[in-house]
């Protein structure tokens, strides 16, 4: 982590953020941002990304600003296959009832399955 | 849980820049395995889930063909604990507060070139070095300084606006493993 000046050349700027008004380009988006408070800078393409535990379970569900984020279909995809590949480093899919899991990830009919995807985009 | 789902769903609509994606309900149990069969006993679930989703956004981002290292917009926001014993209380002030410090760093999207270990070792090492640092602490005591000098209202939009910058909290309560029973009798008894 930034040692201390790091850190305190941060705060400075930060500070000026909240005193300055500037703008940024977002190579993503292509907006231009006008900055007239602290805020990050960076494009965000990820609003909201939401990990709720309960009873051994995960549930995933990821919001997208659409103006930057497209094919959030593809997200979906990447992730089940992350989570293959990972298993697959650990040995774990190996196991009978994880190789069964894993596969029915990749044909799970919950919502945002099988291409459905919620946007008002 | 559907009900849960229905107000994630309506929140989501809300805003009609966004979309949501929902991914498998996944088992905690898949994710002890893949932390317990990693060399090195002090892997954790988030270890796990941070490097899966490190590695979807990576390749997502790959899809959209937007450079990883032009991308700075996945943040987590850490709450870590700095417990302050009771001597240092200000005056007039009761115990059973939350010493806490958030502080947001950016999601690691490794590069395409590691293996899932390598990338495992990498997050491991980011994260640890994210835990030890000082910062947390610089931080808690700069709020504890400047926390009777600014108004509540404007601790309250501060807080508000540090939410709307990151993409989600990151902590290591993994919430229950299986389901709870809210028992009213003990606290009647009590």
């Amino acid at each position: 982590m930034p040692p201390l000046f790091v850190t305190m050349l941060l705060t400075s700027f930060s500070i000026a953020l909240c005193f300055g008004k500037v703008s940024f380009f977002s190579p993503i988006s292509g907006n231009m941002y006008n900055i007239k408070k602290m805020q990050i800078v960076m494009p965000h393409p990820v609003s909201i990304l939401q990990v709720i535990s309960y009873d051994g379970n995960l549930f995933f569900n990821v919001t997208l600003d659409m103006r930057s984020a497209k094919n959030p279909v593809l997200l979906r995809e990447a992730f089940v296959n992350a989570v293959k590949s990972v298993a697959e480093a650990t040995g774990v899919d190996k196991e009978q009832k994880w190789a069964k899991e894993l596969t029915k990830y990749s044909e799970s009919k919950e919502w945002g399955g099988d291409d459905v995807v919620y946007s008002c985009a | 849980m559907s009900l849960l789902y229905l107000i994630l769903s309506y929140l989501s609509f809300c805003d009609c820049n966004s979309g949501t994606v929902y991914f498998p309900t996944m088992k905690v149990k898949l994710f002890q395995d893949m932390a317990k069969n990693c060399v090195g006993s002090s892997t954790t679930i988030n270890d796990i889930l941070l490097l899966c989703i490190s590695i979807a956004f990576g390749s997502y981002f790959d899809h959209l063909g937007i450079h990883r290292s032009d991308v700075g917009g996945v943040r987590l926001l850490l709450p870590i604990a700095n417990p302050i014993p009771p001597s240092m209380y200000n005056e007039g002030e009761y115990g059973l507060r939350n010493g806490m410090t958030p502080v947001i760093v950016p999601l690691k999207l490794l590069s395409d070139e590691y293996t899932s270990m390598d990338a495992l070792k990498d997050i491991q090492s980011y994260m640890t070095k994210v835990k030890q640092s000082n910062t947390p602490l610089l931080m808690s005591c700069i709020n504890r300084f400047l926390q009777p000098l600014v108004p509540v209202e404007k601790i309250a939009e501060k807080g508000i606006e540090t939410f709307q910058r990151v993409s989600c909290v990151w902590s290591n309560v993994p919430g229950p493993f299986e389901a709870g029973k809210i028992c009213l009798l003990c606290h009647l008894y009590s």
